[in-house]
């Protein structure tokens, strides 16, 4: 009996310990935090301590005096999910993270209010994925297949190439289902080949390894050393010559081109400090924002005058780029993402 | 059974007892698991217009790539769940019937891979069993192959395999608290009778611990329904979907939270079905007798030399391979410095960053908080609902039993969905507070306690509550004094199984979480959203380290039952 009392009073010290160091941590922050001048809704990565919002929110604090508060509502597609819940009341002033595969839902949804930004007119007109400025694009990226080049010597150079019998069961990719870039991917192979689209899938299919749910695992299994090459961002090579001082991983770039991909943010309808999200929507477009964004979002700044640092130079940009237009990707995508599953069930 | 179930009705929890004890439970889960639930799947039970129309769900039900997935969803968790039972059923003998050094440490090590993020779990079997895993790599150099000799990967054996290394631990913690419960002398006299082996087990083992066994398989069960990324990728793709992938695609992707809802309202009715026939199956099977207090046991070290216990060594050396060996595998990769194989830099760095605070630490602490808190609340909810549940008896109580164990069988992605949704309305915000993330955790854990404790509720004899209520004791006084503690070994593995929950949680966490929550897997997400495996393995390892230490501490307070 005395060993269930001793034994009990551990368990429950101990709990009370956690809690009270917890509570103790959880406090530690400023209980009554300053009412927030602007509100972001922005996702995860882009939040994360070693992300663009440790190091652009501070210099924009300190221009304009106004407090700002950014919060992480997940990956991408959940900041506008969010916008689109909040509809009636909104919260947040921006929603950050809309690119150019979202745009027509966003417009759709009509949850924007548009504003064009005068520092746009530095920007290439190229880059300006939405015509209304709903969207005011911030960095941009092309999807790519990364290889490991102690494994690949011979890496391929289209997207006819990946079908090769030599790359057996050596790619990964992800699921359009459930993952951007995977999605990317599939508007990719309908960019180049069209209507023929699901005849290049059955013949990559004997390549693929696996199709995951997300870039990361795909990307973990890949340093892994699971498969020699994923799909993921002309980027990816950068980080590693960045952080781990290695340049044996490569970005393959196509014949064909490759995807383009533009990340924009834009002003929400009702928001509760319209004049400071216009300020915050210039500043995105100023040297202080675009030079954080190469070694934080490891995208391409829009501006074309800010430098990137040298690690990208492991970051090659394709001659030519691809895209499909927003109205086509809204009206097609779900019958598009149907005849995919059906053609690589089986 | 009816008869004895009757009289403890009477003695022990009349209508009014019932209705007082049930209170706080129904209005906590009706404010913050039904409220939130109803709003989004109100969605997939409307039309345009918001009149009520079962056309969506019609739709989908007709549908034959939707039926092709139900079809597997349920087929390969109903596999996966056979197999969980195969592989555990061993461990939980050992572990009831055998005492062994090292068997508490066995006992908390096995819990760890049921918190761990699905995504650690696909990364430490992919370098484990991988094409290019340790394994291959191991069997490669050893017959100097040039070909990796096991394909195991990529394939539906793969699922069973990963959901087996996920869920197993579940059926040896299950079935074990109530196996040791079980006094070996009806097996002795039934040996002494000339039964033996299989025909023993069959007729004499297996119906004691039918209830429990139940409990395993009904939670495994729907563990495997909601399988997502381990289906999608350890199968090798799209051929192998579950619902889940599906209603992530609708709600997240798609943004269509009509059809998305619609979609897990389908697996809600698929649960439910299957929860309301297994709570009947335990019905049936439950019945009362002895509780025994534990008798001596023999040492497992003893019988090394026997046939036997050489099949024992066989079995904890297979357990070792598929549980430890993966986990194992994630800790070694956080000490690298670089990706890739073959590195000769070990490196401590992200264990440095770790403990040099800031985020990290603070997401150990929040983790840490939340486990806890989630333990504190979802103890006394799983255990009240659980005794109501195992002593009354009323038009459509099963059904309410099975009801109340909803939450299990909802994906938590719904559930954060839900919370977002629903509390938009009142005046102050409960989406970023650290009792919305305690809340959601804890309507996700408590069904685990509600069948962990049923199970030993319902093996309570009943004469022995008779007994105490004519020497004079009031309903409360025999819960306190007589079946709360009968029922401690089972509890206590309750709330290991609710602080691991609450520990690898990380849908819902991610919906309502905000900077100063941060939690343990959301931060092992960001890491692996940006390019931080290393330092992903390395949290992760953080992760396993206080689960085990947890378990080991839950364990040691409940820990004269051995």
């Amino acid at each position: 009996m005395n060993r269930i009392k001793v034994c009990s009073r551990l368990l429950t010290a101990t709990v009370a310990a956690v809690a009270l160091f917890s509570a103790a941590t959880l406090t530690a922050t400023p209980a009554v935090e300053k009412e927030a001048e602007l509100v972001i809704y922005a996702y995860d990565s882009f939040v994360a301590e070693w992300g663009a919002a440790p190091l652009v929110i501070p210099k924009f604090e300190d221009k304009h005096g106004i407090e700002v508060q950014v919060i992480s509502v997940g990956d991408a597609g959940q900041v506008l999910n969010r916008a689109i819940l909040e509809r009636d009341d909104p919260k947040a002033d921006i929603v950050l993270g809309i690119d150019n595969n979202m745009l027509s839902r966003a417009l759709e949804e009509d949850v924007l209010q548009p504003y064009r930004s005068p520092n746009l007119d530095t920007i290439p007109e190229e880059l300006i994925f939405d015509s209304t400025h709903a969207v005011t694009p911030f960095d941009y990226g092309y999807f790519a297949f990364v290889y490991d080049s102690e494994v690949l010597q011979n890496p391929p150079k289209s997207l006819e190439e990946l079908t090769d019998p030599r790359f057996r069961k050596r790619i990964i990719v992800q699921d359009p289902r459930t993952s951007s870039p995977g999605l990317g991917f599939l508007l990719w192979t309908i960019a180049v080949y069209g209507e023929e689209y699901l005849e290049y899938w059955k013949r990559l299919q004997p390549n693929l390894l696996t199709i995951t749910d997300g870039w990361d695992t795909a990307y973990g299994m890949f340093t892994s050393g699971e498969a020699p090459m994923v799909l993921s961002y002309t980027t990816s090579p950068a980080y590693h010559v960045q952080y781990e001082q290695t340049e044996r991983y490569r970005a393959a770039l196509f014949q064909e081109g490759n995807y383009l991909q533009i990340e924009g943010m834009g002003i929400l309808k009702g928001a509760p400090h319209p004049a400071a999200a216009r300020k915050f929507i210039d500043f995105i477009l100023t040297e202080d924002f675009q030079a954080e964004i190469p070694l934080t979002n490891w995208m391409y700044p829009v501006d074309p005058d800010t430098a990137t640092p040298d690690s990208f130079r492991f970051a090659p940009k394709p001659e030519r780029s691809l895209q499909l237009p927003a109205e086509e990707i809204r009206n097609n995508r779900d019958p598009w993402i149907d005849a995919w599953v059906k053609q690589v069930s089986r | 059974m009816g008869k004895t179930g009757q009289s403890l009705e009477r003695t022990a929890a009349g209508p009014r007892t019932i209705l007082v004890l049930l209170l706080a439970p129904v209005a906590f889960l009706l404010l913050f698991f039904y409220f939130p639930l109803g709003s989004v799947l109100v969605g997939g039970l409307t039309d345009r217009g918001g009149r009520f129309s079962l056309g969506i769900l019609a739709s989908l039900l007709v549908d034959p790539y939707y039926l092709r997935i139900i079809g597997f969803t349920v087929g390969q968790a109903a596999l996966s769940t056979l197999l969980s039972l195969l592989m555990g059923l061993p461990g939980a003998y050992l572990l009831a019937r055998y005492d062994f050094r090292g068997k508490r440490l066995i006992q908390a090590l096995t819990t760890v891979p049921f918190v761990l993020p699905s995504i650690i779990v696909v990364l430490g079997f992919v370098r484990f069993f991988g094409n290019n895993g340790i394994l291959n790599r191991f069997l490669m150099s050893l017959f100097g192959l040039t070909e990796p000799p096991l394909r195991i990967l990529y394939s539906l054996q793969a699922i069973l395999l990963a959901h087996a290394f996920y869920n197993f631990p579940v059926v040896v913690r299950i079935v074990s608290s109530l196996w040791r419960r079980i006094h070996p002398s009806t097996e002795e006299a039934a040996r002494s009778l000339g039964a033996h082996g299989l025909r023993l087990f069959w007729r004499i083992t297996l119906p004691q611990i039918l209830p429990a066994l139940l409990s395993a398989a009904a939670l495994v069960f729907i563990f495997c329904l909601l399988s997502f990324a381990i289906v999608l990728v350890l199968g090798g793709g799209p051929r192998y979907t579950t619902l889940e992938v599906e209603v992530y695609r609708l709600a997240k992707v798609s943004l269509d939270l009509k059809t998305g809802s619609a979609l897990a309202l389908v697996g809600a009715i698929i649960s439910l079905v299957f929860l309301y026939a297994y709570i009947k199956a335990q019905q049936r099977s439950s019945f009362a007798e002895r509780m025994a207090d534990d008798a001596e046991k023999p040492r497992l070290g003893g019988m090394l030399g026997s046939v036997r216990g050489l099949f024992y060594l066989l079995y904890l050396l297979f357990m070792a391979l598929v549980i430890l060996a993966p986990m194992i595998t994630v800790v070694a990769y956080s000490f690298q410095l670089r990706s890739g194989w073959a590195q000769q830099t070990i490196s401590l760095e992200w264990y440095r960053r770790i403990l040099s605070g800031g985020p990290y630490l603070r997401a150990v602490a929040n983790s840490l908080f939340f486990a806890c808190m989630t333990m504190l609340l979802s103890l006394p909810l799983g255990t009240v609902l659980a005794y109501v549940g195992a002593r009354s008896r009323f038009a459509g109580s099963r059904l309410l039993e099975a009801v109340m164990m909803l939450p299990i069988g909802i994906s938590s992605i719904i559930l954060g969905l839900g919370y977002l949704k629903a509390y938009r309305q009142l005046p102050w915000t409960i989406v970023g507070s650290w009792y919305a993330i305690v809340f959601a955790h804890t309507v996700i854990a408590y069904p685990f306690v509600i069948r962990v404790a049923s199970a030993t509720f319902r093996k309570i004899k009943s004469s022995l509550a008779e007994a105490a209520c004519s020497l004079g004791a009031g309903p409360w006084r025999l819960f306190l004094h007589l079946e709360l503690p009968l029922a401690r070994s089972a509890l206590i593995t309750g709330a290991a199984f609710a602080f691991g929950i609450s520990v690898g949680e990380i849908n819902a966490s991610l919906m309502l979480y905000n900077e100063r929550l941060i939690t343990i897997p959301v931060m092992i997400y960001r890491l692996i959203g940006s390019y931080n495996f290393i330092g992903a393995c390395a949290m992760g390892s953080v992760l396993m380290l206080f689960c085990f230490l947890a378990f080991l501490i839950i364990d040691r307070a409940g820990g004269e039952f051995g």
